[in-house]
Formats: structure tokens, C-alpha cells, sequence
């Protein structure tokens, strides 16, 4: 039972409030309600809330976003049938084979070399200064970095999100919080981004890559200004 | 007798049936997945992180990772619990990592989204609900994460404190405090802002 004197507490208004208290509780509830004007004006109070939020108009989802991930979904289907053949290939090959041991020894060696002259270029990297060049950066190219997943170039004073053609790029400004954080956490970018074409900043501009980050063309005013071949990674 | 047969069928057998022909490579039933929940993921995904730009971002990636893992998908909840819970997993992990601005007054981004009007309101009183709309959603941006959840799920997805809990694997009990506090922090920016 619930003494009027003790106050029905947030919890037991709210959930009477959605029609979630069992049928006895409710019962309960209403009747303390109807002699407590402090509950009832508390519960008017979540009331209003809640009729607040059901008030806030659903949004629609930009018209591109499906082709995004129809485009996405594809780009990873592609991949993974490339090593779903390469698999299937593989097992339809007697482990006795020549061509087997071949391929093993091949691989082998190739993976070798890899990570001996990959170690090489890391610790020669970790001895450099902390702002690390691209390899043949290239005057006036939009270099790419990838940060959390996204791709972005710096344009001016702001950092731009690298965006599919018809979608207006996203600016996130460096003298933004998130833009202090992303040059704080990237210096070695700063430093590359610094390569970039200065232009208009703050500003959103459409952007058209060409489906991988490899062949990024941006445009501005001036007309297609980008010659990023080869992106950078994060050393 | 096609259209019979639908709306005979289970809501859980047709999600069984979406997840094993996704999993024989139908290509339509993901389209179908996602055109049912386009809208709610990314209405989802634009409370939990507050822009346009965000939501977009994380709606793609939740889909992604629904399109991967669908034909992994056995019933044990209903496919619409586990697509909230893909995509909440997922704005978790993204906006956990990086710290977003807390949202303020000033006309957002969101603007660039356009909001579905509501057919029952006139131009005045559309433009009166945005103002408060936004408002309220920046209010929303200022309460705790886990608060935000529950009663956006509640309040904004209108599901009930059982699909809540199973969305956030928690008992009805936590699901029940974390709607009432939201509320209640809600209330209280509200009013400060008043």
C-alpha cells in the first residue's frame, strides 16, 4: 500500500503515467493521486514532457542515404567475393599439387618482404619528426586522412568530409572543439594537410569522389582543383 | 490468397523468412528490412547524436552491420528489437569514442533535414512546433546518455518498457528508473531554460 503521506515517487508516476503498472498498483496509485495535489502537479510536469517529445516531428532521411548504402553494401560484397573465389580456387586444388606449394612459397616470400620493409619504413618513421610527409606529396593535392572511419581534407582553416557526388560535404571547422581535437590527436595530418589548395572555409561545398578514396576530385568555384592518387595512412 | 497468407503469417516467422532468404542471397529482403526501418534508425540515430550529418553516418554503418550479420539472425528476439539494438550498439561505440558538442539553442544543422510536416497543422503552428522541436531536442542532447536512450526508444519510438529492455539487455525494472529520470532531467533543463 502506498501511504499518502510518503509520496508517489518518479518511477511509479512515470511508469503510471505509460500504462505499465500492473492494474492494482494503478488503482493505488490513482488514489493517492486524487488526494496529493504535490503528486498530481508532478505528474502534470512528466505529462508535459512527454507530450513535448511526442510533438517532435520525425525527420526524413536524406534521399541519397540508400544509394550510400546500397554503394557501401556492394563495395563490401566485392570484396568478399574476390575472397570467396580465391577460396574456392584454392580448395578445389590438390594439396599435393605443384602449383600448391607454388603459391604457398610465393606468399610466403611476399609476406616476408612486407613486413620486413613495412617494419623498415615504421621505425624509420618513428625516428622523424612527429609530422610525417606523405611519400611524393604532390603541390596543390587534397590529401585524404581517415579519422574514425572518415574521410576527410582540409580546406582552409576547416576540415571537410569527404562526400559522394550530390551530397553536400560536411565542415568541420578548426576552431571548432571537434577540430582542436582532430588537429591535437593528428598532428603528423596537420602537417600533410597542410599541402592542401588554400580556398573558402566554414563553407559546405559538394564534393564528388569517384567511390574509393584514391581518385578524390573536389570542386570549388574555381573548378576541379584535386590530384590525390594515393591516400596517405595514418603512420 | 498471397495477401492472406501475409497477414497470416507470424511477425516472427517473417522475420525468420527475411533473415534466411537474406542468408540464400535475396537482395530484396534486405531492401525490405531496410525500407521498413530506414526511417526509425535514422530518426533514432538523429536524438542519440543531435546533427543531420551524425545521423546519416551512423544510420549507414548500423545498416551495414544489419546487412552482414542478418543471416545470422535466429528470432530469439523480434528482427525490429535487434535492428534497435545493432543500431544503438553502434552509436554507443561511435559517439562513446568521439565526443560530440553538446548541442546548443542556435538553429542546428538539422535543419538541413527535412522534418515530415504534420498534415493536422497549419503553417503557423508548424513553425511554432519546429521553435519547440528544436528546443526540445537540444534539451535532449543535455541529459545522460543512457537516460536519452530509454526515453527516446520510449517516448520518441514508442516502444514498450519490455522491447526497451530487451533492446538494452536490462531489466524492466532499470528500463522503468532510466525512462523516469530521463524524463525528470528533462523537465529540469527545460525549465532552467524557461
Amino acid at each position: 500500500m502506498i501511504a499518502q503521506a510518503i509520496h508517489l515517487d518518479d518511477d511509479l508516476l512515470s511508469a503510471y503515467l505509460d500504462g505499465e503498472l500492473p492494474e492494482r498498483q494503478a488503482e493505488t496509485v490513482e488514489s493517492h493521486l486524487t488526494d496529493c495535489p504535490g503528486c498530481r502537479a508532478r505528474l502534470d510536469g512528466l505529462r508535459r514532457v512527454v507530450h513535448a517529445l511526442g510533438r517532435l516531428e520525425r525527420a526524413a532521411p536524406p534521399q541519397v542515404l540508400a544509394q550510400r548504402v546500397e554503394r557501401r553494401i556492394a563495395l563490401a560484397e566485392g570484396q568478399s567475393g574476390l575472397f570467396e573465389r580465391l577460396e574456392s580456387n584454392l580448395r578445389g586444388l590438390s594439396l599435393e599439387s605443384p602449383m600448391v606449394v607454388t603459391f604457398a612459397v610465393v606468399l610466403a616470400l611476399a609476406t616476408m618482404v612486407y613486413l620486413v620493409s613495412h617494419g623498415v619504413a615504421r621505425q624509420q618513421g618513428d625516428a622523424a619528426a612527429p609530422t610525417a610527409q606523405p611519400a611524393e606529396p604532390v603541390r596543390g593535392s587534397i590529401a585524404v586522412t581517415q579519422v574514425d572511419g572518415h574521410s576527410l581534407v582540409r580546406r582552409g582553416n576547416a576540415w571537410v568530409e569527404v562526400a559522394a557526388l550530390g551530397e553536400i560535404a560536411r565542415p568541420v571547422p578548426l576552431d571548432s572543439e571537434a577540430g582542436r581535437e582532430l588537429a591535437g590527436r593528428h598532428p603528423w595530418a596537420a602537417g600533410l594537410l597542410g599541402l592542401a589548395v588554400e580556398g573558402s572555409a566554414h563553407e559546405a561545398m559538394p564534393v564528388d569522389a569517384s567511390g574509393d578514396a584514391e581518385a578524390v576530385v573536389l570542386r570549388d568555384g574555381d573548378g576541379v582543383v584535386n590530384l590525390c592518387r594515393r591516400c596517405p595512412t595514418e603512420p | 490468397m498471397m495477401q492472406a497468407m501475409a497477414v497470416d503469417a507470424s511477425p516472427r516467422q517473417r522475420d525468420l523468412d527475411l533473415a534466411e532468404r537474406h542468408r540464400h542471397g535475396d537482395g530484396e529482403a534486405f531492401a525490405e528490412v531496410y525500407r521498413e526501418y530506414e526511417s526509425t534508425v535514422y530518426n533514432l540515430a538523429l536524438r542519440m547524436a543531435g546533427n543531420p550529418f551524425d545521423a546519416a553516418d551512423l544510420t549507414q554503418e548500423a545498416f551495414l552491420r544489419v546487412h552482414r550479420h542478418l543471416g545470422k539472425f535466429r528470432g530469439r528476439s523480434s528482427l525490429k528489437t535487434w535492428i534497435f539494438r545493432v543500431a544503438l550498439n553502434h552509436c554507443r561505440s561511435r559517439l562513446g569514442r568521439r565526443r560530440l558538442p553538446t548541442q546548443s539553442l542556435e538553429p542546428l544543422p538539422g535543419e538541413l533535414a527535412p522534418q515530415i510536416p504534420d498534415p493536422r497543422r497549419g503553417p503557423e503552428e508548424r513553425a511554432l512546433a519546429r521553435d519547440e522541436g528544436r528546443r526540445v531536442a537540444a534539451a535532449l542532447g543535455r541529459i545522460p546518455v543512457q537516460f536519452r536512450e530509454a526515453v527516446v526508444l520510449r517516448d520518441l519510438q514508442d516502444l514498450s518498457y519490455e522491447e526497451i529492455a530487451a533492446v538494452l539487455g536490462v531489466r524492466i525494472g532499470t528500463v522503468r528508473s532510466r525512462i523516469a529520470r530521463g524524463r525528470q532531467r528533462l523537465r529540469e533543463v527545460l525549465e532552467e531554460e524557461n
